[in-house]
């Protein structure tokens, strides 16, 4: 009995439906925004069935980030003494550490928001930490991934081509440089110690502590993609490079949407109110292309899974 | 001695349908269904190696032309080399 409760405790599909138990409660239970209910001409009530309706959405895609992320774990689990298996462990670890970034920014955006809906002079802490909460869990899940990607590619013998990384560092100049200037815009005439910003920090301390991690979070991320896609493209065998392909891919749709939406919620700041509109249809849009990519990884898993059950 | 250079022979041919995984896949199936450990396989055991391999793969894949093309590779192993003729 006690081994099945730890089972359970351990089991990641598990920590999800506790996860989405509580954002579901929390989005209905959580008090109202009466500036955006008076903005919509909204009751109470219809407050919480829009809030659940753009809600439920986020339910399913988390559950392709769960289930992909096991599946990955399961197989590098199923491999256990081969040479590779470490490498394919910290895989699934960076993986999971985006899956769960997933429902614990959602949860601590909804909590904080909520109250600094309640207690206005706590809106600037409850955005200061959100914005970091973004920043710090794909961070860590980037440099895992990438770690992780660097490996398996020299474990192929491939090596980044002149031209591909001519082209990579190209690519970061252009999402730098965009990212800077949409960043700078709600930046320009304040001196480096002034707070009154939408991120309510220092301008130096943004630059420090936002945007130069969030560049590198995202070069380091796009990096992996690369490799990992690289490392699928590379390896031998035809049916474990058809099944790796799945991975590979998958992997770098979920780096690649995951990197779009960080720079999308970045370059607008947080008001501390949901948006609707556009905005929620472009971030609508790019986590289904992550929901995509964790199927894919859930794909490649299983047929790779496969290989060594039979 | 020269039964384990077989056995390495297997995995190398499965090497270029499973890659990595070969010799994973050719050890279990030596040990699950032959019932041996890997570096006992003998040349006796290789029509029914060949047999559950063919099981296995098609698991894998739906190629039956992937499939043949592997078990043919394997079947060569069972054959004696041949000479080939001196060109005239």
């Amino acid at each position: 009995m006690y081994s099945i409760e730890v089972k359970i405790l351990k089991n990641p599909l598990a920590h999800y439906v506790a996860f989405i138990v509580v954002y579901l409660v929390l989005t209905l239970e959580l008090p109202t925004n009466h500036t955006a209910m008076r903005s919509y001409g909204l009751t109470p009530l219809r407050y919480h069935l829009l809030f659940l309706l753009v809600a439920l959405p986020f339910v399913g895609i988390w559950f392709a980030a769960f289930y992909g992320y096991v599946r990955l774990r399961k197989y590098a689990v199923a491999i256990g003494g081969a040479q590779e298996s470490r490498d394919f462990q910290l895989l699934a670890t960076g993986s999971g550490w985006l899956a769960y970034g997933l429902p614990i920014a959602a949860l601590s955006s909804i909590t904080l928001n909520s109250i600094a809906n309640q207690v206005a002079h706590f809106h600037p802490l409850a955005v200061i930490i959100n914005n970091y909460i973004s920043l710090v869990l794909p961070l860590v899940a980037f440099t895992i991934l990438g770690t992780s990607a660097r490996r398996l590619a020299s474990r192929s013998q491939a090596q980044l081509s002149l031209g591909a990384g001519r082209c990579l560092v190209l690519i970061f100049a252009l999402l730098g440089v965009f990212y800077c200037y949409f960043t700078f815009r709600h930046l320009s005439g304040l001196s480096l110690t002034a707070i009154d910003n939408p991120y309510f920090l220092p301008v130096w301390l943004v630059v420090v502590s936002i945007v130069i991690p969030y560049l590198y979070a995202w070069s380091i991320g796009l990096l992996a993609a690369y490799e990992i896609v690289l490392f699928a493209k590379k390896s031998q065998g035809v049916l474990y490079t058809q099944a790796l392909r799945y991975l590979g891919f998958g992997i770098a749709t979920v780096i690649v949407s995951s990197v779009a939406l960080q720079y999308l919620s970045s370059i607008i700041p947080r008001s501390g109110s949901s948006h609707l509109g556009y905005y929620l249809l472009c971030i609508f849009t790019i986590e289904l292309l992550s929901a995509g990519g964790y199927g894919l990884i859930a794909q490649g898993a299983l047929r790779l899974r496969r290989i060594e059950e039979v | 001695m020269a039964e384990i250079v077989l056995y390495d022979r297997v995995v190398r041919i499965t090497h270029v349908y499973l890659g990595p995984a070969a010799d994973r896949f050719i050890a279990r199936q030596v040990q699950n269904h032959l019932h041996k450990e890997p570096q006992d396989l003998s040349k006796a055991d290789l029509r029914k190696l060949i047999d559950w391999i063919r099981v296995a793969v098609s698991l894998l894949t739906e190629d039956s032309q992937l499939i043949e093309e592997y078990t043919l590779q394997l079947e060569r192993l069972i054959k004696p080399a041949t000479k080939k003729p001196r060109d005239q």
